[in-house]
Parts: C-alpha cells; sequence; structure tokens
C-alpha cells in the first residue's frame, strides 16, 4: 500500500491519497476493464468485421455496397421500419389511455389493473406471437377475423408487438402521468376552461416528455426484437431476423456485422434524443407541486373501466392461450389436456434448458445487482477523478444503445476470436450472464444512480471526516439505504435475464442454452405446443419470483426501513 | 480568553496564498490568515464570494490549486480530509438517515477500536451536551430541523477534533430556532475550547457568535477583525454596504474637507487624500441627527425633506431627498420617539446633521 501511495505522490504531485482514494481508483480501474470486455472491445470487433471480406482482407465499404444491392436485404429495413412504427403508433395511444386511467380518474379496481398490464413482462415476448398463432393462425380459432389475411407477416408482428412492448409504454407513460401539479388544473378551472382544452393545453403537454420517451423505447424495442418475426414473421423479413439468417443460416459473420451496424445506427440516434429529453423533463415540476387528485366523474370512469377491463382480457387471452396450446395433446384436432409437450423428448430441449435459465437469471441478478449498484456508486460518489467516472458513467449508458441481437453477434465475434485468450469461455454459462448483465446495464444503472443520488451529497465528506472508511460507510449506511433500489434491480436484472433471447441466441454451448432460446428452436422445427410449453415455464418461474420478491422484500423492507416510519 | 491573545503569534490554524480555480474560474485568490487556537472564526460574504470553497480546502474537500495550509504546525496541504483533524457539520445535517441519535454520534467513535462501554459513555456525555438526552434511540426524520442540526454538531465533536468546521450550519432553521442555536453552539464552543471556523451570508449570525469576521468577496477576504472593528471600521466600501446599512453620496476633496455635488462642505478626516480627489462619502443611518427646529445645528448640517418612512419596530426609517447630496436618497434612523417630537411626516422638511467622526471616505463606490 505505501509504494501504491508514493507512486500516486509522484504521479499526482504533491497531492496525497488516502486509502479510500486508492480504493476508487482500483474500482475506476476494475471498471473500466469490464467495460472494456464485456462491451467496447466485442462491439469494435463487430463494427470493424462489417469492412472486411471472408478470408480476413479489408475491402471499405463493399460490404455495405453489396447490402444495398440486395433489395431483398434492403427490403427488410423498410419492413423493420413500418412494424416498428405502425406498433408503436398503436402501443402508444393504448398506453397513454391505461395509464391515463389509472392515474388520472377514479376508476375502480386500479390496484388489479396496474398488476396485469405489468403481467406481459413475466413472459418472453416469442410467447405472444406462438398464442397468436394459436387464435389466428391457419387453424386458429378466430382466424376468421382475419378476412384471409395471413397472421404470419406484418399483421402477427405488429399485434404480438403491442402485446409485448405494451407494459413499458404504461410504465414511462405513468411515471409521467403520476407527475401533476393540481394547481394547475384548479386555475384552469378558475378560468373556465373547457375539459377538452384542459386535456389538450395541460394534461398532453405535461406528459409530453413521457410519451416522447415511450415512443423511443417501444420503436427501438420493436426495431430490434428477434423473437417475435422470428416466430411470426413469415417470409416477412425484417433486419433482426436477417442478423440471425446471415450468420446462423449462413454463416456469413461479415454481412451480419453489417446489418448488425445499420440496425445499430437508428437504435444510438434515439437513445441519445431519449437522453436529451429525459434530461429536459427533470426540471419541469417544481417541489412545491401538489399532486392532482381526480375527482369522480361517473361516464369517464366507467368508460375507463370498460376499457381496462377489455384490456385485461386480451393480456389474459393470450397468456391463457399459450398455456391452453401447451397442455393440448394435438391442437385442433384432439383437444384432450395432457402434460406431454412438458417432457420435450425432442432434439436437444429439455428441462436442462430450464435449469440453465434459472441458473443464469439468478447468476445475472445476484452478481449484476452487485456490479451495477458499486459501479454507480463510484459514478456518482467520489471526489476526486471527474474525468475518468465520467467515462465510465458513458459506458453504463451505451449499452442501452445496442440492441441485444447486436451486443450477441458482438460478443460471438469477440470469443471466436483465434487471439482471445478467453475463448475458453464460449458457450459458458459465464459468458452468457456476461452479456446478460451487459445488457439491462443501463436502465439499472439508472435506478442505482437516482437512488444514490437522492442521498446527501456530504455523507462521503462526513465519513472522511469521522475517519471512517469508505467501504464501512457503503455497508453501514449507502447500501441499507439504498435498499430498496437494490431489490428493484435484482428483480429486473432476473425477469429480463428468464425472458430475453435476443444477445443469449448466439451465445450457448453444448449444455448451456436457456429455455428462451430452446423455445425459439422448437417452434422452429414445428413442436409449437412444445415450445409454448418451454414458454410457459419462463411463466411460471416469473411469477413464483416475483411474488417471492413482493414478499420477502416487504418483510426485509419493513425490519430494515423502520426508520423511514416518522 | 485565548482569542484576544495576538493571533500573529501562536497560528494554529495558518492559511498562505491559497488560491482555487475551478476550470476557468478563480474562487480564490491569494487568500492569507492566522487562526488562533480556541478562536471561533466566521467567514462572511455574499453567496459565490468563495467562503465554503474555502472551508472546503481546509477540510480537504477541495484542492488548493496554490497555496499552503498548516494546522498545528504541520503542513496539511497535500493531506486527504481523512488525515486531517477536523469535525463538520453541514447546512443539510448529513445525518445518516438509517442509524439512530446514538449511532449517529458514535459512528466515528466506532472506528477509533474504543470499548463498548467508553462509546456508550462518550455518547451520554455529548446528549448532555446538546440536551438531547431524552431522544438517543430516535431516528433523525423524528427530529426537527434544530435538533437535527444539534445531533450533527454531537457527531462531529465526538472523536474530539482540533478543528470544528460548520458550513452554514443554521442557514436551513427557522428564524427562532436559529437564533437559539446561535447562543448554543457558541456556548458548547466556550466550554470545549475548539478552534471554529463557521461560513455564514448572515451577518447578524456572524456578529453575534465570532470573535473575529473575515468578511469575504469575489474570492478575497476583504477584511478581517472584531465584529466591533468591521461594523466601526468597515475597511473597504463592499464590507461597508454589507455589514448594516450605509449611505453612500460622492464628495471631492477640497481644502481638507469633503464638497458634496450640491457645494456643501462637509468637516470630516480626509486622511492623506489628495485635493481633487474625487471619492465616496460613508455615513450610517444611526448616525444621521435631527436638528431641533429654529435650533443652529452647527457643521456639517444639511436640509432635507422626507420622501418616504418605515416603521422598523423600535425606530422609524426616514428617506430624506437632500439636495446638496445629489440624486440618492439619504437613509436616516431615528427613535420613535424623537420622530414624535419632529413630528415627522411625508413631504416635511427637516435638518439633519453629520458628526464629522462617523464619516468615512472610500477611494472606490460599494459596488467595487
Amino acid at each position: 500500500m505505501t509504494t501504491a501511495a508514493t507512486a500516486l505522490d509522484r504521479a499526482q504531485g504533491k497531492l496525497r491519497l488516502d486509502r479510500d482514494d486508492l480504493t476508487v481508483r482500483w474500482l475506476i480501474v476494475g471498471f473500466a476493464l469490464f467495460f472494456a470486455i464485456a462491451l467496447v472491445i466485442p462491439l469494435y470487433m463487430m463494427v470493424s468485421r462489417s469492412f472486411f471480406d471472408r478470408n480476413g482482407e479489408f475491402i471499405g465499404l463493399a460490404n455495405y455496397r453489396e447490402y444495398f444491392d440486395t433489395p431483398a436485404l434492403f427490403l427488410s429495413i423498410q419492413n423493420s421500419f413500418t412494424v416498428a412504427g405502425i406498433s408503436t403508433a398503436i402501443v402508444i395511444v393504448l398506453a397513454f389511455a391505461y395509464a391515463y386511467a389509472l392515474n388520472r380518474t377514479c376508476m375502480r379496481f386500479k390496484g388489479f389493473f396496474k398488476v396485469i398490464a405489468m403481467v406481459p413482462l413475466l413472459s418472453p415476448s416469442l410467447l405472444k406471437a406462438i398464442a397468436l398463432v394459436y387464435w389466428f393462425g391457419k387453424q386458429g380459432i378466430l382466424t376468421d377475423l382475419l378476412f384471409g389475411h395471413s397472421i404470419y407477416g406484418p399483421i402477427g408482428i405488429v399485434m404480438a408487438s403491442v402485446f409485448w412492448t405494451f407494459p413499458h409504454a404504461v410504465l414511462i407513460i405513468g411515471t409521467a402521468l403520476a407527475l401533476s401539479d393540481s394547481r394547475l388544473y384548479e386555475a384552469a378551472e378558475v378560468l373556465k376552461t373547457s375539459h377538452t382544452r384542459i386535456f389538450l393545453t395541460i394534461t398532453l403537454p405535461g406528459a409530453r416528455y413521457g410519451i416522447i420517451s415511450a415512443v423511443i423505447v417501444v420503436f427501438i424495442l420493436v426495431l430490434t426484437d428477434f423473437g417475435v418475426p422470428k416466430v411470426i414473421g413469415g417470409s416477412y423479413n425484417v433486419m433482426a431476423t436477417d442478423i440471425y439468417k446471415e450468420v446462423i443460416g449462413q454463416q456469413n459473420f461479415e454481412m451480419g456485422a453489417v446489418v448488425s451496424v445499420i440496425l445499430l445506427i437508428p437504435a444510438v440516434i434515439a437513445f441519445a434524443i431519449d437522453r436529451i429529453v429525459t434530461r429536459r423533463s427533470v426540471a419541469l415540476l417544481s417541489s412545491r407541486a401538489v399532486p392532482y387528485a381526480p375527482k369522480p366523474n361517473w361516464l369517464v370512469d366507467n368508460a375507463m373501466l370498460v376499457y381496462c377491463i377489455t384490456i385485461a382480457v386480451l393480456t389474459l387471452a393470450i397468456l391463457g392461450m399459450a398455456q391452453y396450446a401447451a397442455l393440448v395433446k394435438f391442437w385442433p384436432y384432439n383437444l384432450e389436456l395432457t402434460l406431454d409437450h412438458y417432457s420435450f423428448e425432442v432434439q436437444g430441449a429439455g428441462w436442462e434448458n430450464f435449469y440453465n435459465s434459472l441458473k443464469v437469471a439468478a447468476s445475472v441478478a445476484l452478481i449484476g445487482t452487485f456490479v451495477i449498484f458499486i459501479g454507480a456508486y463510484v459514478v456518482e460518489k467520489p471526489r476526486r477523478d471527474p474525468v475518468a467516472r465520467q467515462a465510465i458513467q458513458m459506458m453504463a449508458l451505451l449499452p442501452m444503445a445496442v440492441p441485444g441481437l447486436v451486443l450477441g453477434l458482438a460478443y460471438l465475434m469477440f470469443i471466436n476470436h483465434p487471439s482471445n485468450p478467453l475463448g475458453f469461455l464460449y458457450g459458458t454459462i459465464t459468458i452468457i450472464v456476461l452479456s446478460t448483465i451487459t445488457h439491462f446495464y443501463t436502465v439499472t444503472h439508472l435506478t442505482a444512480a437516482t437512488a444514490l443520488k437522492q442521498m446527501d451529497r456530504e455523507f462521503e465528506s462526513v465519513s472522511a471526516s469521522l475517519k471512517v472508511p469508505l467501504a464501512r460507510s457503503f455497508r453501514r449506511v449507502t447500501m441499507p439505504v439504498c435498499m430498496p433500489a437494490i431489490f428493484d434491480i435484482s428483480i429486473y436484472l432476473f425477469l429480463n435475464s428468464m425472458t430475453t433471447v435476443s444477445a443469449v441466441i448466439f451465445l450457448y454451448g453444448p449444455g448451456t442454452k436457456v429455455a428462451s432460446v430452446a423455445a425459439i428452436h422448437l417452434d422452429d422445427s414445428g413442436e409449437t405446443a412444445a415450445a409454448a410449453a418451454m414458454a410457459m415455464l419462463i411463466v411460471y418461474a416469473c411469477i413464483v419470483v416475483r411474488v417471492l420478491h413482493v414478499i420477502v422484500t416487504g418483510r426485509l423492507l419493513y425490519r430494515l426501513q423502520a426508520w423511514r416510519r416518522r | 480568553m485565548t482569542a484576544e491573545a495576538n493571533p500573529a503569534n501562536d497560528g494554529f490554524l495558518q492559511l498562505e496564498g491559497v488560491s482555487k480555480d475551478f476550470g476557468g474560474f478563480r474562487a480564490l485568490t491569494d487568500v492569507s490568515f492566522k487562526v488562533a487556537e480556541g478562536e471561533f472564526i466566521c467567514f462572511l460574504g455574499p453567496s459565490g464570494c468563495g467562503k465554503t470553497t474555502l472551508l472546503r480546502c481546509i477540510a480537504g474537500l477541495e484542492t488548493q490549486t496554490r497555496g499552503s495550509i498548516r494546522m498545528g504546525g504541520e503542513d496539511i496541504s497535500w493531506l486527504p480530509p481523512s488525515r486531517r483533524d477536523f469535525g463538520i457539520v453541514f447546512q443539510s445535517y448529513a445525518l445518516f438517515p438509517n442509524l439512530t441519535v446514538s449511532d449517529n454520534i458514535a459512528y466515528g467513535l466506532v472506528n477509533k477500536g474504543l470499548a463498548r462501554p467508553e462509546i456508550v459513555a462518550r455518547v451520554t456525555e455529548l446528549l448532555d451536551l446538546i440536551g438531547l438526552s431524552e431522544h438517543v434511540s430516535k431516528y433523525p426524520s423524528q427530529l426537527s430541523g434544530g435538533e437535527q442540526q444539534r445531533v450533527a454538531l454531537a457527531r462531529a465533536l465526538a472523536t474530539s477534533p482540533g478543528l470544528l468546521l460548520l458550513d452554514e450550519p443554521l442557514s436551513a432553521l427557522d428564524a427562532k430556532v436559529r437564533a437559539r442555536l446561535r447562543r448554543e453552539i457558541r456556548a458548547i464552543q466556550d466550554r470545549l475550547g475548539v478552534t471554529t471556523i463557521m461560513v455564514t451570508h448572515d451577518q447578524e449570525e456572524a456578529q453575534t457568535m465570532a470573535d473575529r469576521i473575515f468578511v469575504m468577496n469575489g474570492g478575497r477576504i476583504e477584511q478581517l477583525g472584531t465584529p466591533d472593528e468591521i461594523y466601526d471600521a468597515p475597511a473597504t466600501p463592499f464590507v461597508a454596504d454589507f455589514i448594516g446599512v450605509m449611505n453612500f453620496f460622492p464628495v471631492t476633496v477640497v481644502d481638507g474637507e469633503a464638497v458634496t455635488p450640491g457645494n456643501l462642505a462637509l468637516t470630516c478626516d480626509v486622511g492623506g487624500l489628495n485635493p481633487g480627489a474625487r471619492v465616496n462619502c460613508a455615513v450610517r443611518p444611526e448616525d444621521i441627527l435631527l436638528v431641533d427646529d429654529g435650533r443652529d445645528g452647527g457643521e456639517n448640517t444639511i436640509e432635507a425633506t422626507v420622501s418616504d418612512i418605515e416603521f422598523l419596530g423600535s425606530f422609524v426609517r426616514l428617506y430624506l431627498e437632500a439636495p446638496a447630496l445629489g440624486d440618492g436618497e439619504l437613509r436616516a434612523d431615528v427613535r420613535k420617539d424623537l420622530a414624535r417630537r419632529h413630528e415627522i411626516a411625508t413631504g416635511r422638511p427637516v435638518r439633519v446633521r453629520i458628526p464629522p467622526a462617523t464619516i468615512r471616505l472610500y477611494g472606490t463606490g460599494p459596488a467595487a
């Protein structure tokens, strides 16, 4: 320690660092290393690969020229944007109405509808697609409602996408609608403003940042989603499935890299816009605002109730159909119920996929929460090394802009590179866990950072003046105070790790295939019922863990957070 | 008390040429001073004057760009906060919300390797000191602002630091609590004899609590002195204007007198000012006297008209228009009974006198 301290003395001129400063430095170095391996180097390899040919010769933009000269591939861009655009438009309208009902009306059973809206988060996106196949597919129950159109293609992609992105939009818009100042509404009423005008001049502008943010998030989710178009896209190609086909089908990594880069561009732009919008929205509401309390309105409340019931029924219809399909012997000819589909006695699928999923999700939740919280602490709290800490923060924000499939491909190229000493990690649970933590890093980092920002800036100064080591203050004060955020992060990571497909589909090895990927493969080989069963396993696990999480954290928080009660 | 000793000889805390730049912005410029052991010092100044930055440099929470800081004979300029000997209290209290009052106070003690009974004894002692013995096991959120700030004080004092730093400790409290805590903090400081530096923007706070006040402006110390010196003999127009209320009007030095724009010659001490110098004349409102009707006011008597009256409790403040002094208004504070006797009313012509000894001349204006 002394030698390190003297070395740093020299580097810093005369400035001496204490043990805590050094600890922070080591952590910064650690995180720099982490992001280099988990993000920067793989992405760099992926991007650079798009400028080389199969033999490793640099060919500049030739791959891109080929891409834009291939009408089939070029068409995918248009297709991707079309379904993403339409889905976004539909979801935003539906979600706004739903969030409005939850936050701005006196509708009954709000608690129930809040929970129901979040149900789609407990299942992979492909489950919605599978359920739609049973409702509207060639042998579906309601196929006639499509008037001869096929569910396989844009219609199916849009419908499934609307279902799975709905909770994301409700969450974001709901947060915006929850923040409101009743004084604005009182002022408007005193001025005898009509309801329509109040809505157009106060409610809508107040939620505009939330709406913009939801538009961006949903658009990117749909644009980069892989599970839905894979299952229900039919011959309607989108960019995400193109990457998969180029890489897995044709072993054309270079073209896969080209599509990835092209997919990366709109994602990065959208993400940048989202960051700017979010930053602007911070100061929108003063701390003195009086929260808006909705007044009963028979017509609006009941209309909203009907609307929310409709959404709830549709949500449950999707989940219910997936469950039903998993239990039916041979759709649609033999509707006897059976558990046969849960034995997965087909090519390479099995219960071990589910156990792998649990292993991955638990590891991501445990390790990820730990890493991400410490990372956020390093960014937010120390005084020294502001430049290095800012760099870490930028790294933490970057994963949001990288589509899962692109990240997965980047990892594949990284880990398969002949000169990579980490090559032995190929196909291991470790690499799947690492990619998943990275994939979901940004949202959780922001949650942790927000919690840390809410703590007094001077805690660390006080601790230093009292000669208490950073590690002790971290354990004794920072962690306990941030416990609710830490629990939120862990469950977010668990649920998302269970349901994600995109990054891991390139990374599993023999014996490490996870359930969501297995479901894709089962569906691919025509075992739709088994695919539904596999997807439902994920749902059960998510429900059980979610419920356990509520109970355990409720108890723990009640005990640990006694100081919050006055 | 040690504060009365000559601080120049025994500088417990000594700063020399301390400057601090934030990027292109210079927050502190060449700050030097000595503080004697046991002194209570206030850094006083408007927001943005650098007083908090100076405090944070002494604590090591900021690092000075140039200059040196010595404490107890040791050069601490480059030491991290954890290796300096101080306790600190912030405006926001910064109490650990998840720890009880006693755990907060014991926070720094646990680390010193003290035995449990010793810690308990020390915490009890400190709780007595701040008068919160009955609140031992409460959480900060269950206490009032004033109580929280007292706990923060106890926590800072627990490890018996050589230096106590208070960063606007009373600014978040309401007026009554603030006034009481002022006296309590000062009493505790007297009892423990701990060298204390407090940052404040409230001149009344500084004047009631400090042994010496360092008035700061634009990253420099404008004047350091006892509260009396600062008030009675402000060294610069800034200090004169910032501490209390001050009238300013332009004058020209002619033949050892100050001549006003309206050609009235005021007797006063012109010091070493050159004849013909255009300077600013400063007078405190309470030094301006009303002259009885029909009596000769003598030197420095000025004709004026009352343009406005403000009632300020025990006295009234008159806003006077005096053509002899130029365009500005002259503020004069007059006891209520005197104002009544003179039948003061808006529009009434009055004569006022400025005693020569109360006039101060500055080469520059108050805005400088």
